[in-house]
């Protein structure tokens, strides 16, 4: 890919939370229509519409073998429709999905792509629910049947870090604080109503040690969709396109035993080329940056994410969210719609929400949420049990 | 560790309603390159695959070595010792057959092997 290539041009998304009524079909001709007025052009220059798997199926309708089977071209009224698909790596979605949508663009076949997410929790059962999600990215055959939880491993890089950096429980907490503040800011988040505080972060129920409710994630409803297209395209037909500046990625496992880091203490050390990498193809540096969308999915794992920029001083950035920065108003935007643990997690639309955020803000339509004059901005996202990373640098010009 | 009170197993089958199906505990289904291993666990020896052509040692095991690639391989046996890395301890939000054993602790050993 050479720098600014690609770019999106408009974005649509739902409201995030419990909404039992509102079917993963209606979400995504919701947010497709949206992301389609949003970049000004019409549904018949869409020539290729990619779908994000949704997780946990309804065997009645089930919406992966609808979407894998072309619904939606035909739902929305894609008529210029010549590809569609659905791809998934997990939390990682929102880049495999981009990733495909550049290898469309670039055959030529189409000039523009549509991109789709929509995901429903809340009808099943608390049981179904646990059953599933305690135990995602766990090992079926090594880990679950000795009781192992996603939020046990994340516990236990949590403490891996805090013991390695000296970052207390106190500052990991802030990382939520600071993800609330964001998303209050947000419309569409699930959790916009009430501010949190440190201390009610660390004093909520334990869930793994040391990580309390308020440390973990809850699963929600929602979804989100972007227009993706040529540079040369974008240029025609809105004022404000976002191009893809660098991309850079790297796979290390599936069982965690396995992985190419060295520990998950010093997970930064493992990531920080993958970002160098993205910075230098992209032609920028991070000081050059205006907001750090920062995934996580973990109040940890953010940290660790920010550690790897070669912005701050790895095991400092604690301190640095706790003092504020990185909250609105702050010199350091980080992560400017609350992601998963605020803005709510959607399976594998976390990511793609963060990716619609990224554009958002690069357009000027983030709302009392706007980081003002952001030019540039880094993003990030991840799958299974850290399988991988991928750093996004991305901008609303091309630099020099 | 935490001031909220333990919800008990008699609560969350209630609250949830439960069948005995529910709590049973998952098992490992082996797989055809990983039944050595479970065949040995058997026996309480604690054994991983080794590669006879590279060395290499697979853990998990897979259908060949993942270093070269090769089928021929031994099983070989290990100490069962280990430096703990980390540890989680899981006081809620588990698989409901975990819940009956609330709290416990999961830990992370690295092995002298080199396997974790
Ligand atoms: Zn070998």
């Amino acid at each position: 890919m050479t720098s600014g290539e690609f770019a999106i041009i408009g974005t649509g998304e739902v409201p995030c939370g419990n909404y039992p009524e509102r079917s993963e079909f209606e979400i995504a001709y919701t947010v497709a229509r949206e992301a389609i007025r949003d970049a000004g052009i019409d549904v018949k220059e869409v020539g290729a519409v990619l779908c994000a798997q949704h997780i946990m199926s309804n065997p009645e309708n089930d919406y992966n073998t609808e979407m894998v089977f072309g619904r939606l071209p035909e739902a929305i009224g894609a008529r210029g429709c010549k590809i569609t698909c659905m791809t998934s790596s997990g939390g990682a979605s929102s880049f495999s999905l981009r990733k495909t949508a550049e290898g469309i663009l670039h055959s030529g076949e189409t000039d523009t792509v549509l991109v789709v997410h929509a995901q429903r929790f809340s009808t099943f059962t608390p049981n179904q629910q646990a059953k599933y999600f305690s135990i995602a990215g766990s090992d079926v055959e090594w880990e679950v049947p000795y009781g192992m939880t996603y939020n046990a491993l994340a516990a236990m890089v949590t403490q891996a870090y805090m013991a390695y950096t000296g970052t207390t429980i106190e500052q990991v907490a802030s990382v939520c604080v600071a993800n609330r503040r964001w998303a209050m800011l947000q419309p569409n988040a699930m959790f916009n109503q009430k501010e949190i505080t440190v201390e009610k972060v660390v004093n909520a129920r334990m869930v793994s040690y040391p990580l309390t409710t308020l440390m973990c994630n809850v699963l929600a409803d929602g979804g989100s969709a972007f227009v993706m297209t040529t540079a040369e395209k974008a240029k025609k037909v809105t004022g404000k396109p976002v191009y893809i500046l660098g991309e850079a990625s790297d796979y290390s496992h599936r069982t965690i035993t396995r992985a190419g880091m060295r520990d998950f203490a010093t997970m930064a050390e493992y990531l920080s080329p993958i970002a160098r990498l993205a910075f230098e193809r992209a032609g920028l540096g991070p000081e050059d940056m205006d907001i750090y969308q920062i995934y996580g999915s973990y109040p940890c794992i953010q940290l660790i994410v920010m550690d790897a920029l070669g912005m701050w001083e790895p095991g400092t950035t604690g301190a640095l969210v706790e003092s504020g920065e990185t909250s609105p108003g702050g010199k350091y935007p980080v992560t400017t719609n609350g992601e998963a643990l605020s803005f709510g997690h959607t399976g594998t639309g976390v990511g793609i929400a963060l990716l619609v955020e990224s554009v958002r803000q690069l357009q000027g339509k983030a709302g009392k949420a706007q980081v003002e004059g952001a030019r540039f901005l880094i993003e990030n996202t991840g799958g299974g049990a850290f399988m991988d990373c991928h750093f996004t640098v991305m901008g609303n010009e091309i630099p020099g | 560790m935490s001031k909220h009170e333990p919800i008990s197993i008699e609560a969350i089958k209630a609250m949830m309603n439960l069948t005995d199906e529910d709590l049973k505990k998952p098992l490992p289904v082996p797989t055809k390159w990983s039944r050595p291993f479970w065949e040995a666990a058997k026996e309480h020896r604690l054994v991983l695959r080794k590669c006879s052509r590279c060395g290499n040692i697979d853990h998990p095991p897979y259908l060949y070595c993942t270093a070269c690639q090769a089928d021929e391989h031994e099983w070989i046996e290990a100490s069962g010792k280990g430096t703990l890395f980390a540890y989680a301890v899981n006081h809620f939000g588990v698989p409901f057959p975990f819940w009956a054993d609330l709290p416990y602790v999961r830990a992370w050993s690295t092995s002298p092997r080199g396997c974790a």
